[in-house]
């Protein structure tokens, strides 16, 4: 009899769980509610959000191929800028034979000029005529001059041709760029897909642009200097050094 | 002057600059590459070729990769290697003097710069 009790007592304990969880559930039905309805309106959020990722990847491919275009374009305005630097140079070095020539060639007028005044020795006026000629036509300085301003000139297309290789660090600094936005566009990608395989429909049909492959120095910088070329000598010397040391050590 | 060089640069513009300096300081013979394995090709190709100047970074076979190559070939280990590169901290120069190039330019160069370092390297 008193077990009959305590099964009872039992199974009432169990209905008044079992109306807890039903009031318990009432409670929660609204807010399970306004859980659905946040879901409901926060899709149309993340398909707007995934469409302008997917907006903003698109022109990605876009980016990067206007970047290789930059790169190619001063490389060919590069070219051209050589060519002429090659034609200036080539004109120059002909000009300094020209005026080398020149040089010889005074020498054999002076000559003739000596033996010329020798003749006119006695004839005064003809002596001041002479002088004032030679006033006139001393192109020794001239050429001087000439040669001068022509190593100045090839100093200067040399110092161009040097600054020319910005070119190639800012072409190292565009791949590094190029770079980072593939590989943003590959990390969008990505996420685009994981968004996708919960069901929405967001994923893209881009293709994912493989990464180029251009081998950079990122921190490539244009400093003309050549404090950076005496650092690296100094490093090499100490290293260089430590290297004697360690060879003789093991002598 | 008897110098074949190599000049190794994926870039057109550092490939042209170099020869022409090569050619402002006197030296006529050149052959170019594109990269590390084509200079590698190119070395294989022509055994009059005595000097290689090679850039750092590029596709398919970086300088580093090609000088250790080049030393670990009993046919070209001698041959002197100057590296031409854009990288100028000291832990590159080590790796590089690491893989036992002969001396190191960092870009942009002068012409005397290339000249000084080949005639020093020439003159070991």
């Amino acid at each position: 009899m008193s077990k009959s009790i305590k099964n009872l007592n039992e199974i009432v304990g169990r209905l008044h769980e079992v109306d807890s969880m039903f009031k318990f559930g009432e409670k929660m039905i609204p807010v399970i509610e306004g859980f659905v309805s946040f879901i409901t309106d926060f899709i149309p959020f993340i398909e707007q959000v995934s469409g302008s990722i997917q907006d903003s990847r698109s022109k990605i491919p876009e980016a990067s191929n206007q970047l290789d275009k930059v790169t190619n374009a001063t490389e060919l305005a590069m070219t051209e800028v050589l060519d002429k630097i090659d034609e200036i140079n080539l004109q120059l070095n002909e000009l300094t034979e020209f005026i080398d020539e020149m040089v010889l060639s005074r020498t054999k007028v002076e000559n003739h000029i000596s033996e010329l005044y020798e003749e006119i020795k006695g004839n005064e006026k003809a002596k001041t005529i002479f002088k004032k000629l030679m006033e006139e036509i001393d192109f020794g300085l001239t050429l001087e001059l000439m040669k001068n301003k022509v190593t100045r000139i090839m100093a200067n297309t040399d110092q161009i041709t040097m600054s020319l290789q910005v070119q190639d660090i800012t072409a190292q600094q565009l791949a590094a760029v190029n770079h980072l936005i593939i590989s943003v566009q590959q990390k969008l990608g990505n996420l685009l897909s994981t968004v996708d395989s919960t069901g929405l429909n967001v994923a893209d049909n881009l293709e994912h642009k493989k990464l180029p492959d251009i081998h950079f120095d990122a921190r490539a910088t244009y400093n003309p200097s050549e404090n950076q070329q005496n650092v690296v000598d100094s490093i090499i010397n100490n290293e260089k050094a430590s290297q004697e040391e360690i060879d003789k050590l093991f002598s | 002057m008897n110098t074949k060089f190599l000049v190794v640069d994926d870039s057109v513009t550092m490939r042209r600059i170099v020869v022409n300096t090569l050619k402002s300081i006197g030296y006529s013979q050149y052959a170019e590459a594109e990269h590390g394995r084509d200079a590698l090709d190119k070395l294989d190709a022509d055994a009059g070729i005595n000097f290689v100047i090679t850039d750092w970074n590029m596709p398919v076979m970086s300088g580093l990769e090609l000088t250790k190559a080049i030393r670990s070939n009993s046919k070209t280990q001698k041959i002197p290697i100057l590296m031409v590169t854009t990288r100028g901290v000291k832990e590159d120069i080590v790796q590089a003097l690491q893989a036992k190039v002969s001396n190191y330019v960092v870009k942009p160069f002068t012409p005397q710069i290339l000249k000084d370092k080949i005639d020093l390297v020439l003159s070991n």
